[in-house]
């Protein structure tokens, strides 16, 4: 019968493309280096790089902190959509081709964009391993860790592109920076003795959230010693990707000094506000007006400069003894320029990320 | 008054039915792949593809046709042929046209297990351990995992079945449970899965093609090959046991062993290109019911034209899912919904007076 011997053929076709389409092994070529990436994988990459894409969230955040945005070549699908700090640094960047949907690596997209080298964060070997043999450029993997508890990884993940793009000093500089920062905002702030408590919420994890989405160990609070009253959260149920959501009736129980709220969840904040006014004028933080805006801590990963500016900001609204000498607009622009080489946030994104003691209205 | 001429003409008539159908899908199949190859967001046609096929095609057409292209969609249509066959196969050992490795939660379990070994043992999360062999067995590690968790599935499919009456509605209602159950375990997994585990969890519920590597294709192959020929030596033994227990046992069948190992082979081909893919909807369900609308409800045809069906239809939806907002790819387990559903209904609707279903 027929279809007894079609499926030999179909299957003989099949075996056919595969004994005939082996990969060649590429020949070692001159001027190549074997480097170890950061899930230390072993990758021979040219030693000149001119062209490079960075894929997943954070890849090309990490990639123009290195000051590299003359060698991208080409973006994700969701680098053209939403306001990303570096893409406001660089909305040029949202003309280079498309080189795949958000979290993704379209082997095909990429090769046409034609890369010399990936950047990928969030993956595994296995995973930038695939990439590398379906297009036949080196992947190195990245990653784009938690500012507050995983610094020295974030570091290393700088280095390690300073490195490969030869921009090492550039690296250093960013590093030190950071370190400086932390520091002096520690220097200023500790040994108080009695800090208020502060909250905040509207934290984006994968999408945008309400007040009851937060960071127990959020980063700006940490560097400037305040007492979050998540914190008291068991660590165990904490995760900085996932998002932590609290059940509202434990905020009246906490009813922090400080009420933050993250500029991205602040529409949604606002829309809870309007349903239930009730239970936000028994919140202590909005009867004294003391509720306030940060920048977007998450977005494709987080925004390493906002959090800085974000702590600033908290450090001078809660201690305003202490930071008499800092404006926010100077120690903005001051940031931006540090981490990308332009004062891309100007007074209007500030005034609509709300750098003034503002209630929420109505 | 029995006529044996013109019966045994009948079902002549009926096999060369058959044969043609699954002759004229062969040949779209064919066409599906060749147009597979020459479309994509990177500019490769016929030009290049013959440049490619005559030596003299660039290293970077080379590429996309062999290590992108290619695998992609082969990968897809052993998946194709894997998860049509054994929806064809489930249906025909239970007895129940609305069995398939997805509505029963075969599928489903399978991603749990496939979760489970991400998360639970470890697979893919090569963090900190940096030596090779790691790489290496997760593939294993995973896929095994699916199986095993599938089996779970199976048994519990199987012993509705011997314990209840089986109307279809109780097997399928058994199915739904079941396909809940994983769903919530997966949920559950993912809230203590870290960010990179999560992608992958993520990824194992919604199909996607765009992973197919040789190294996936040889796997495929080598695992699913021999399931299809099982399948294939016992289509007999399903026809029997589709006109009943009792007349299969007469025929000296031993039924549970045919229907155990039948839900098993079955399973674990489902589990393999779950573990591989992703939960692909609607393949397993609908193929075998088209075929069957086609050319009638007789198993020493339909699983063939189920095989060969199966991954003509996957290969084409990936090609649109690959193609149709091109530069930006849809996962195309969207897709065989997509096209799957409406077809579906409309076979439904159109010859209602037939009935393929005994």
């Amino acid at each position: 019968m027929i279809n007894n011997t079609l499926k030999p053929i179909v299957w003989l076709i099949a075996l056919s493309f595969l004994m005939s389409c082996r990969p060649r092994s590429a020949s070692k070529a001159e001027g190549c280096i074997v480097v170890r990436d950061m899930l230390g994988r072993k990758v021979e990459i040219p030693k000149q790089v001119k062209k490079i894409v960075g894929i997943r969230a954070g890849a090309l955040r990490l990639l123009l902190y290195m000051g590299a945005h003359e060698m991208i070549a080409g973006i994700e699908e969701i680098e053209r959509r939403g306001e990303r700090p570096y893409m406001a640094a660089y909305p040029e960047l949202r003309n280079l081709p498309l080189i795949g949907p958000s979290m993704g690596g379209d082997a095909e997209l990429i090769l046409k964009a034609g890369p010399e080298l990936i950047f990928m964060s969030y993956t595994t070997k296995e995973d930038a391993d695939r990439l590398q043999r379906k297009t036949g450029i080196p992947v190195l993997a990245i990653e784009c860790p938690e500012i507050g508890s995983e610094r020295a990884r974030l570091y290393t993940s700088l280095q390690f592109i300073g490195k490969v793009l030869d921009k090492e000093k550039r690296a250093d500089a960013l590093i030190t920076y950071l370190g400086h920062t932390i520091e002096e905002l520690n220097e200023r702030t500790h040994g108080i003795s009695a800090t208020p408590s502060v909250y905040v919420g509207g934290v984006s994890y994968s999408g945008l959230h309400g007040i009851n989405s937060t960071h127990p160990y959020y980063p700006p609070f940490i560097f400037v010693n305040a007492s979050n009253v998540a914190a008291s959260i068991d660590k165990r149920l904490i995760s900085h990707i996932k998002g932590t959501y609290i059940d509202v009736e434990q905020l009246l129980i906490w009813n922090p000094d400080y009420l933050f709220i993250d500029a991205s969840g602040s529409r949604l904040v606002h829309k809870e506000r309007t349903e239930n006014p009730a239970f936000f004028s028994m919140l202590e933080a909005v009867k004294n007006d003391r509720l306030f805006y940060l920048l977007p801590y998450n977005n494709y990963a987080t925004n390493y400069e906002y959090v800085l500016i974000n702590a600033w900001y908290a450090g001078k609204i809660l201690y305003p003894e202490k930071f008499p000498d800092i404006d926010m607009n100077e120690k903005t622009d001051e940031i931006c320029m540090r981490f990308l080489g332009k004062k891309f946030l100007n007074d209007r994104s500030a005034v609509e990320f709300g750098f003034m003691p503002e209630v929420l209205s109505e | 008054m029995i006529m044996p001429e013109r019966i045994l003409e009948q079902y002549k008539q009926h096999l060369k039915r058959g044969v043609r159908f699954i002759a004229s899908v062969s040949m779209i199949l064919l066409t599906v792949v060749s147009v597979s190859i020459v479309v994509g967001s990177a500019e490769v046609g016929f030009v290049e593809l013959y440049q490619l096929l005559t030596g003299k095609g660039t290293a970077f057409s080379a590429q996309i046709v062999y290590q992108i292209r290619l695998p992609r969609i082969i990968g897809g249509m052993l998946a194709g042929t894997a998860l049509a066959t054994s929806g064809a196969v489930v249906q025909s050992l239970l007895r129940n046209p609305l069995a398939s490795p997805f509505t029963l939660g075969i599928s489903g379990a399978s991603a749990f297990g496939a979760a489970f070994a991400i998360i639970v043992l470890g697979a893919g999360s090569t963090y900190e351990s940096s030596n090779d062999a790691s790489a290496i067995d997760n593939p294993y590690l995973v896929t095994s995992s699916a199986f095993l968790w599938s089996i779970l599935s199976v048994a519990v499919i199987i012993l509705v079945s011997k314990l209840r009456d089986t109307l279809p509605e109780t097997i399928v209602l058994a199915g739904i449970a079941v396909s809940t159950l994983f769903g919530a375990g997966i949920s559950a997994m993912q809230y203590f899965a870290d960010d990179i585990q999560l992608a992958s969890i993520v990824f194992w519920t919604f199909g996607d093609l765009g992973r197919a590597t040789w190294e996936y294709v040889m796997i495929l192959g080598i695992s699913l090959v021999p399931i299809m020929i099982f399948f294939h030596y016992q289509t007999w033994n399903y026809k029997s046991l589709r006109a009943g227990d009792e007349y299969a046992k007469s025929l000296g069948i031993k039924i549970d062993w045919v229907r155990l190992s039948g839900m098993l082979a079955a399973s674990l081909a489902t589990a393999i290109v779950v573990s591989f893919f992703g939960v692909i909807a609607f393949v397993g369900l609908v193929v075998p019911h088209i075929v069957r609308k086609m050319i009638g409800g007789d198993d020493p045809m339909t699983l063939p034209a189920s095989a060969v069906f199966g991954g003509m239809f996957l290969v084409g939806s990936d090609t649109l899912a690959r193609t149709v907002i091109s530069p930006v790819m849809l996962p195309v387990g969207i897709l065989t919904s997509f096209i799957g559903a409406p077809l579906f209904l409309f076979l439904l609707l159109k010859n209602t007076h037939k009935a393929y279903w005994s």
